[in-house]
């Protein structure tokens, strides 16, 4: 006899239930794998960034990185790369000054450089990262690009728009040339 | 397992722990089967073994995300697959150690907490009518036929212990009748 909480399932249904296990199990992970965003978030705001920006970036930035894990393959592969890349147009800004509440006029010139500056890092390390694998690279250069941006864009927005601005500018001054010089050496391993 | 086959799920395991949903209908294809002839014989209990069984396989699919794709993904499910077998071994044991009573025992499911003098008097007489009748057989007649009860095949091959509890329970039906004359 079986266990009394379960019951023998006809094939059919268990191979529902199992396919219903596998992907409550994947979207369990991308849960539990988003946890940079969270802490992103909470280095945004401990470097000057405002509360409501900080929240309005990082609850859709959550949502897609969540999503992006579940699906998994290319996309979900972006992610962390794309996060870790995203750090430095997001502390860039706010590490040297001190922006609570935002930069002040005079400060408004450094925190717009060091997002380009943090952009260009960002795109380096998309780009380079994207051009070594052999198979998906395109996905996942978009994928890591946007989740970069988006995460880098909570930092500086402590620039306003033009630091916003210069660090899309930034992102592909950098990633252009590693791409092309990623591309001229052999490739190294497929996906990370 | 045939090697093509080993090959086939540890590539189809690394796609689905990848995200790949194609290779969610391959990898239950090959570890279904598996799964289940390898509960079945560990697990005497039909029902038990198919359980527990299905319960591997659901277990396989929710760490499939995490699968490493160095393992060797047949002998990772077989493990788990062990781990069911064996907590559905200790359930039967457990079962028939709280259900079997053995002749001379009162069944404590069968007790009524209120019963009639009457219903008392057929217990006991039953009891000890089926006491005598075990009482009548060869030692090791009355031995086969309570570990039978328990469940206790002890050393002895499946096909032997069969072929000696059929024998015990016709001798226990003749020695019944002899004494009770009941067909």
């Amino acid at each position: 006899m079986a266990r009394p909480d379960t019951a023998v399932l006809p094939l059919p249904l268990l191979r529902r239930r199992a396919r219903r296990t596998y992907e409550g199990a994947r979207l369990r992970c991308a849960l539990v794998d988003a946890w940079p965003v969270p802490l992103a978030a909470l280095l945004a705001l401990r470097l000057g960034g405002s509360g409501t920006h900080v929240l309005a970036l990082t609850a859709p930035l959550l949502g897609a990185s969540v999503l992006l894990l579940w699906v998994g393959r290319d996309y979900g592969r972006g992610v962390w790369p794309g996060l870790a890349a995203g750090m430095a147009p997001l502390v860039l800004p706010g590490l040297m000054l001190d922006c609570s509440g935002g930069c002040s006029p005079g400060a408004q010139l450094w925190c717009q450089s060091s997002c380009v500056v943090g952009g260009v890092l960002a795109g380096v390390v998309v780009g380079w990262r994207a051009a070594r694998l052999t198979t998906g690279s395109v996905r996942f250069g978009l994928v890591a690009a946007a989740v970069a941006l988006s995460t880098g864009a909570i930092g500086c927005l402590l620039g306003g728009v033009l630091g916003v601005a210069g660090m899309v500018v930034g992102f592909g001054l950098g990633a252009v040339p590693a791409i092309v010089f990623a591309s001229s050496r052999t490739p190294a391993a497929p996906a990370p | 397992m045939e090697a093509a086959d080993r090959r086939a799920l540890n590539a189809a395991m690394a796609r689905l722990a990848e995200g790949d949903r194609s290779a969610f209908s391959p990898v239950f294809e090959i570890l279904w089967p598996l799964l289940h002839s390898f509960a079945r014989g560990l697990v005497r209990d039909a029902a038990e073994a198919e359980d527990a069984a299905q319960h591997a396989l659901l277990k396989v699919f929710e760490h499939a995300p995490r699968f490493d794709p160095e393992r060797d993904a047949a002998a990772w499910a077989v493990a788990i697959a062990a781990n069911e077998c064996r907590a559905a071994q200790r359930r039967l044991r457990r079962r028939r150690e709280r259900t079997v009573p053995l002749p001379g025992e009162a069944d404590p499911a069968a007790l009524d907490p209120h019963p009639d003098p009457e219903s008392e008097a057929i217990e006991r007489d039953l009891l000890a009518a089926a006491a005598e009748a075990l009482g009548a057989l060869r030692p090791e007649d009355a031995e086969t036929l309570k570990a039978a009860w328990r469940g206790d095949r002890s050393a002895l091959a499946p096909a032997t212990f069969r072929k000696r509890v059929q024998r015990a329970t016709e001798r226990l039906r003749a020695a019944w009748r002899s004494r009770h004359g009941t067909p």
